[in-house]
């Protein structure tokens, strides 16, 4: 049988694809790694050779596909009408929902290139909750139904897609990289290393989760790892669009951001992982309007300005100590926000204060000699600096659940979770403790 | 003066090499204080947030309400409505739609000029007579009692009326 250019690219690209890189999510390679093929691989690519117009087999890009999902069972247990108002979870204890579908394209372009692209398939914008608004309502949750129109217009549900990470890396040496396009802010543990497998609750701690150093940004990162003896070093430093609702392609106030990490890693005393980072950049929301006396004149004149600007800057601390069977590890984050006089986002009868917030967490796990049950509570606290979500100032989390590895890739959670709310207005409609219990299966593939 | 929390203190304290942006004494911009109740900067005694007021075409964050400039008094016709920190028209004047100034309503809102003839200013010494329609292209428009006039001089500066030249027409102006 003959096959055509494009056939073969297909096949081969299918054949490659099917390489499982568990866990590798972003793995350091060394750049004199070369890509093993099987003996049917090569086989294809020499038919490609033959075929003529490819060079050397080398010279193709191999495309390997992994990804990680989970599923969440649970909810809030007893939740008021007041705290069931600010999330989608309400008291409805047995909510079965997808939290991740992630998807890598991960792409070895061979002399020290390497793409990566991280894609999640999101359920959203269904069932998210369009509320509170500001007057205090709050909608019903949002459907997104459309119809099939090829398969006699039966309803279905369409989600979004959210761009993870998209980038290319250049591996000059283990000491030098560099990373553009779409990248994961490097800091702290659970980041950039965020497959809901290697999570050990059903969910990265809301420290982590609200952002105090911006989960992604676009923009241009050098990293690298220096070694020696049982003590490693690494260094991450890098410049992007900064934080904002459209920082992914627009810098508005044409201020890059600034951010670096340093981390010293060593199997000295089991794995200890010591880390500090910072991020320091400017947040800017623009408006368009027609300018009024334009109008008297029949031509009307459009001028933009900044309807919030803030100057930021952002400190994270981090360690990860694994020994015994024990796994600690602690994160402590902090973020300064300060306003442009003329620019505060407004709030409800105000404006958003110059606000210093910052959150902690402690996570320890054991991991019991048999079935890799792991045991663990976490405990953390956040104070928001100011009013948020609806009028807290802080909110404490404690977690207690276990972790069963089931196999390499596969991971079940249970945890039962209390959280104390805090508001300076003293409202307990506001501030009564809300319990939750949540199950999670999540795996790699 | 507000009291900065412990930690805050710490982490800017730890920072210091590096430098601290937060003022915990210095939260607000000129003309508000910091409200350490509900946490927000709200404006000064008798002041009531300067809401921009132009017409949005884009927004990057349309669901949030209209960006604040700085706090002001009230103008000419407006009262402070305390629970929401702004200015807004007194219940006898109606929101001017292209400047968002508070027009007097003294029987103000007219379908024709014979509606303003009786019409005189508070101090009497001005007399409406034109039915003026400001439109806004297809955005929104509405008449209102105005006069004739050539300079600033012709119009009632008591009640914040200035002339407008393209319109040829006295109405509320920025002054208030």
């Amino acid at each position: 049988m003959r096959l055509t250019h494009h056939s073969l690219i297909f096949v081969a690209l299918l054949t490659v694809g099917i390489q499982q890189s568990v866990f590798a999510f972003d793995h350091d390679e060394d750049p004199s790694n070369e890509i093993e093929l099987s003996s049917e691989e090569a086989a294809i690519l020499r038919e490609l050779e033959r075929e003529g117009g490819f060079g050397k087999v080398r010279d193709i890009p191999l495309l390997d596909i992994y990804g990680f999902a989970d599923v969440l069972v649970g909810g809030f247990i007893g939740m008021n009408d007041h705290v069931a108002s600010q999330n989608n979870f309400g008291e409805r204890i047995t909510n079965v929902m997808l939290g991740n579908l992630n998807m890598y394209l991960d792409a070895n372009l061979t002399h020290g290139f390497r793409f990566l692209g991280e894609i999640r398939f999101h359920t959203a914008p269904t069932a998210t909750s369009e509320g509170p608004n500001f007057d205090g309502t709050a909608d019903h949750f949002v459907h997104s139904t459309s119809w099939d129109a090829v398969d006699g217009n039966t309803p279905f549900s369409f989600g979004y897609i959210e761009i993870e990470r998209a980038y290319l890396e250049y591996v000059y040496a283990n000491w030098l990289k560099v990373k553009i396009g779409i990248l994961l802010t490097p800091y702290g543990v659970w980041n950039v290393d965020h497959g809901s497998p290697v999570i050990i609750p059903t969910r990265r701690p809301f420290v982590v989760a609200s952002e105090l150093i911006p989960e992604r940004q676009t923009g241009l990162e050098v990293s690298g790892l220096l070694s020696a003896g049982t003590l490693r070093i690494g260094y991450h430093a890098y410049t992007s669009n900064g934080r904002g609702s459209v920082s992914t392609a627009l810098d508005l106030d044409d201020n890059l951001a600034v951010g670096g990490r340093l981390y010293i890693d060593t199997t000295a005393l089991g794995r200890l992982r010591v880390g500090g980072s910072f991020y320091s950049g400017t947040t800017a929301e623009e408006r368009v309007n027609v300018v009024p006396e334009s109008l008297q004149t029949g031509s009307p004149e459009l001028s933009s300005y900044f309807s919030i600007r803030n100057h930021e800057l952002a400190f994270g601390a981090d360690l990860v100590w694994k020994i015994a069977g024990f796994h600690l590890q602690a994160e402590l984050l902090s973020r300064q926000v300060v306003y442009d006089n003329d620019a505060r986002a407004p709030t409800l009868g105000g404006s958003t204060p110059d606000y210093h917030a910052w959150g902690a967490y402690g996570l320890l796990a054991y991991e019991l000699p048999f079935w890799h049950l792991r045991p663990f509570f976490l405990a953390e606290h956040n104070d928001f600096g100011r009013a948020d979500f609806g009028g807290l100032s802080g909110m404490t989390i404690f977690f207690i659940g276990l972790n069963i590895r089931v196999l390499p890739v596969v991971v079940f959670k249970a945890q039962y979770l209390h959280v104390k709310l805090s508001s300076n207005t003293g409202s307990s409609s506001v501030t009564d403790p809300q319990n939750g219990f949540e199950m999670q299966c999540s795996w790699a593939f | 003066m507000p009291k900065q929390p412990t930690v805050q203190v710490l982490i800017c304290g730890l920072l210091a090499p590096i430098g601290c942006l937060f003022d915990a004494n210095d939260r607000c911009s000129a003309g508000e204080i910091f409200d350490d109740v509900d946490l927000k900067c709200v404006c000064e005694e008798g002041l009531g947030a300067n809401i921009r007021t132009d017409i949005i075409v884009l927004d990057g964050v349309p669901d949030n309400p209209r960006p604040r400039d700085g706090c002001r008094i009230c103008r000419f016709n407006e009262t402070l409505d305390e629970t929401n920190d702004t200015c807004v028209c007194h219940p006898d004047s109606v929101v001017y739609p292209v400047t968002g100034q508070c027009l007097p309503s003294y029987g103000t809102q007219c379908s024709d000029d014979t509606q303003c003839d009786q019409l005189i200013s508070p101090t009497g010494n001005f007399v409406f007579g034109r039915c003026l329609t400001v439109s806004t292209s297809s955005i929104t428009s509405m008449s209102f009692c105005s006069s004739n006039c050539q300079t600033n001089a012709d119009c009632p500066a008591e009640i914040g009326f200035m002339c407008v030249s393209e319109l040829e027409a006295c109405v509320p102006g920025d002054e208030g």
